[in-house]
């Protein structure tokens, strides 16, 4: 009978002093996933193996784990060869495979993740169009199961500045909700979005295919942009505007445009050190054929 | 929402108050708690797992309601007729109107809580027309994903009122005291402590008990603990000896959970429904009809096949759907969700067949209720699943979530009413029960044996699986009853587990929710030998007729000095008479 192979991290912090792996060989049947594979420890083999699943067809998001060191739903990874399958990282660990992910649901809680709306519909069912709800609709699709979460490298810095993929989703789909009027952009701002690397590691880990990178962080940064209320909407425009200007960057003028008063008093020592590091210059030279970039400028502005 | 952190310890059991406890976190319990909070109760939501994520609401795709979107002809009274009539006339008449009536508020809250429902191209709302339903009123929304996004709604509410939640804990028992519910035991499932929950009104939401099956479609939680609970404790269960199957169920093993729907066509083809010898079996039992043939003459061609030993399997109950004959390009969308599943599971729908197995859906039995959602133990509420059916013996896609919303919606209420009528026990109150119960639960753990609770389960499931199929006789149900009663006897007194840590034991879990399923399946065994007819989807082979003389009643069932005792009471025929419903 063919074989698959389990090397499962094992762990009970009420007893144990570290982790261990257990291997467990497995009888494999055709299509067989690795929930399949836990399953069948549990019952047969080891009775005492802690994991959590629900529903089985990628509607609850309980099941992630890292399979090979990669996070998935357990329900929806093929079960092959050998394989390591870890709990979700970054997280404080119950027992065995099960972590505790209040930590992320605090961070969810805190962008305020419900519909706000100023005033109800004169008349119910009021007219939504759907072709208003488009870029909303496949975040809708979220089952917060944090595999996107896992995969993140910003998040595994474990940075209070970077609030996580999960949330950014959640913080997107109320702003892309044509019923929502609440100014999200403070929340934006708070939720470090800049700080993505758009390493595309949480569009790949996601079981069910929202585009993180374009459907989400996308859309807030463009929000961002056109509100230019965020530092990182005015850093952009400002920074666009002085090149068309003047063909080059004056670091002061930038900071000036991009900054309070008391921030600038602030920075002051950053200010000094990368003047001398020569990161900033009085120097700086004019771009030569601004003209060219102008021109591109005027066309992209004429398509929108 | 906001995750709670226990706090005053007491002889090593945590204690918690509240005005209004909720147990379960489905569409009906997220439902109650943020009613009971919005009419100013001090609110606790318990659950067995996460929220949002254990439930079978989550796995649902729509939602039935008459309203502006139908046809101008529509109206509740026609709902209410295709309801009663699926149920074979058992219906409760007056809770069933009070559903219909109510559901149509259920729709407008889930737009204002989030979610948007299909619409078309100008905006307005887009239902279509529900299998068993006269008019088109079922509504649904973007991918028919409808279950995933009405609890997301609903979470969502729960996080904008930061309603107190504990995650991970099963409640175990019900605090009583001079015949008045008062609070709940529970183990924390997460650290293995017992926390004692003081509440002035308590809603059961725990769902149905169809774990007591060996295969069933909806998620693994479903173990009764709330039904169980209340029977324990006292209160009228009633509907326990109807379930409903499906015999569709698609099954790569490696995949349960996803139904292949039976009546459908692309162009003039349909299904073929195959046997183990290949044969297409529908033309044996409805030549004229074959696949489109109604749902019971399906049932019951399915289970013939299988008794009669042309399944395929283990259990010899595998049959098999034939897609092959089918143009791909449109059976890929019109089953979107077997094609998915079946790939996944290395089934090829152009050239192999998909393997179905007869499965429960839904348990239908539970707590009696009455318009308020109060059970008959005073201080207790019940809404959700954890009801006994409303409808009878079967019910019409699309109003189980009607269901879950309303009473939901009203054991919120009125729990809420109630609990500022009623003051809160001390912890000191039910000292004597914490200290039984402590004992109990802790049983499985201090044993030494080598028989396991998932042992336990898998027999039990077994018995169920054999001798509670859809097509029932008395000499089989009472073989069912011995082997139940004989395993409640000698295997689970027995019962021991394999690691001894209090930390997210699964398997202590399961020690606990074995006892809930021996409880409820010994009442569906009884409740089925009491019931002496044939009724639509109910189906007795020794009494294989309509009995309305003497069956048009609900059998409801209590605990009496120790003892399972049933009372048969008469329908209230008040809206629809037998005969006058919708037929399609």
């Amino acid at each position: 009978m063919k074989k698959v192979t389990a090397k499962v991290f094992r762990y009970d912090p009420s007893t144990d002093d570290t982790h261990r792996y257990e291997t467990y060989e497995v009888p494999y049947e055709k299509g067989m996933r690795v929930l399949g594979v836990l399953m069948y420890i549990q019952e047969n083999v080891d009775t005492s193996l802690a994991f959590r699943y629900s529903c089985r067809r990628k509607r609850c998001g309980s099941c992630g784990v890292l399979v090979n060191g990669k996070p998935g739903l357990a329900c929806m990874e093929e079960a092959k060869g050998e394989m390591v399958i870890e709990p979700l990282p970054n997280l404080p660990i119950v027992r065995d495979l099960v972590v505790e992910t209040t930590e992320y649901e605090e961070r969810i809680q805190s962008i305020s993740p419900y519909l706000i709306r100023k005033n109800q519909p004169e008349r119910e069912p009021e007219i939504l169009l759907p072709d208003d709800f488009v870029a909303v609709r496949p975040l809708n699709q979220c089952i917060e199961c944090f595999s996107c979460m896992s995969a993140c490298p910003v998040n595994g810095l474990k940075w209070e500045g970077f609030s996580g993929p999960t949330t950014l989703i959640q913080l997107a789909r109320r702003m892309l909700d044509p019923r929502d009027d609440m100014d999200r952009i403070p929340d934006a701002r708070q939720a470090g979005l800049e700080h993505c690397v758009t390493c595309y590691a949480c569009v790949n880990a996601c079981p069910v295919e929202i585009g993180i990178l374009e459907g989400v962080i996308e859309n807030i940064k463009k929000k961002c942009i056109e509100e230019e209320a965020s530092v990182y909407g005015r850093y952009n425009k400002a920074w666009g505007d002085l090149i068309i200007k003047n063909g080059l960057i004056n670091p002061f003028t930038l900071i000036r445009k991009v900054s309070t008063f008391e921030k600038l008093l602030g920075n002051v020592l950053i200010g000094i050190k990368f003047f001398l590091k020569g990161k900033i210059s009085l120097k700086s030279k004019r771009i030569p054929n601004i003209d060219e970039i102008r021109t591109i400028r005027k066309v992209i502005e004429e398509e929108k | 929402m906001c995750v709670g952190k226990m706090g005053g310890m007491m002889t090593g059991i945590v204690n918690r108050e509240t005005d209004v406890l909720v147990i379960g976190g489905g569409l009906a319990g997220m439902r109650a708690a943020i009613e009971a909070r919005d009419q100013g109760a001090a609110v606790l939501l318990i659950l067995k797992g996460k929220l949002g994520k254990m439930n079978a609401g989550i796995c649902s795709y729509h939602y039935a309601a008459v309203g502006p979107w139908g046809n101008p002809d529509d109206m509740n009274d026609l709902y209410l007729r295709d309801v009663i009539d699926a149920g074979g006339y058992l219906a409760d008449q007056e809770l069933c109107k009070i559903m219909i009536e109510e559901a149509k508020e259920g729709i407008f809250e889930f737009e204002r809580y989030g979610l948007m429902w299909d619409r078309k191209n100008d905006g307005s709302m887009d239902p279509y027309l529900g299998a068993g339903h006269s008019r088109p009123r079922t509504m649904s929304t973007w991918m028919r994903q409808g279950g995933l996004d009405m609890i997301h709604a609903y979470r969502s509410e729960m996080r904008r009122r930061k309603i107190p939640i504990i995650e991970d804990v099963m409640a175990t028992r019900l605090l009583v005291k001079d015949g008045k519910v008062v609070g709940v035991i529970a183990l924390d499932i997460l650290s293995g402590t017992l926390i004692s929950i003081q509440a002035k009104s308590v809603i059961i939401a725990t769902g149905s008990h169809h774990q007591v099956f060996p295969v069933a479609t909806p998620p693994p939680e479903g173990t009764g603990d709330g039904v169980a609970m209340a029977y324990r404790a006292g209160a009228e269960l009633t509907n326990m000896e109807f379930v409903l199957f499906v015999c569709t169920l698609g099954f790569p093993s490696t995949f349960r959970g996803i139904l292949v729907p039976t009546l459908f066509k692309i162009g003039d083809e349909t299904m073929h429904l195959l046997n183990n010898k290949g044969e297409r079996i529908m033309q044996r039992y409805d030549p004229e009809h074959l696949e489109m043939a109604t749902k019971d003459v399906i049932a019951r061609s399915i289970q013939t096949e299988i008794r009669e030993g042309r399944g395929d399997g283990e259990e010899g109950d595998t049959l098999y759907v034939d897609l092959r004959h089918l143009p791909y390009e449109a059976a890929r969308q019109k089953l979107a969700e077997v094609v998915f599943f079946a790939n996944k599971a290395g089934i090829d729908i152009k050239k192999e067949l998909v393997p179905i197995r007869p499965a429960a859906h839904e348990t239908l039995g539970g707590i009696r209720i009455n318009k308020q959602c109060e059970s008959s133990l005073p201080g207790l509420y019940a809404a959700g699943s954890a009801i006994g059916a409303i409808y009878g013996n079967d019910g019409i896609p699309g109003r189980g979530v009607g269901h879950a919303v309303v009473f939901g919606r009203r054991a919120g209420q009125f729990a809420a009413q109630g609990a500022q009528k009623s003051d809160r026990v001390s912890i000191e109150d039910v000292k004597d029960q914490l200290d039984e119960e402590k004992t109990r639960v802790f049983r499985p753990m201090e044993r030494r044996s080598d028989i396991r609770p998932i042992a336990v389960m898998r027999n039990l499931q077994h018995v169920l699986g054999k001798y509670f199929g859809w097509a029932k006789n008395e000499k089989d149900l009472t073989a069912g009853l011995k082997e139940i009663l004989r395993i409640r006897e000698e295997q689970f007194p027995q019962i021991s587990l394999s690691s001894r840590t209090k930390r997210f034991n699964l398997e202590w879990i399961k020690a606990l929710e074995v006892e809930n399923l021996i409880d409820t399946a010994e009442i569906m065994f009884e409740a089925a030998l009491q019931r002496k007819e044939t009724r639509t989807m109910y189906v007795r082979d020794d009494y294989p007729d309509q009995d309305d003389k003497n069956w048009l009643k609900h059998l409801v069932v209590k605990k009496q000095s120790g003892r399972m005792t049933f009372e048969a009471v008469p329908v209230k025929l008040l809206y629809v008479r037998p005969g006058e419903g919708h037929k399609l």
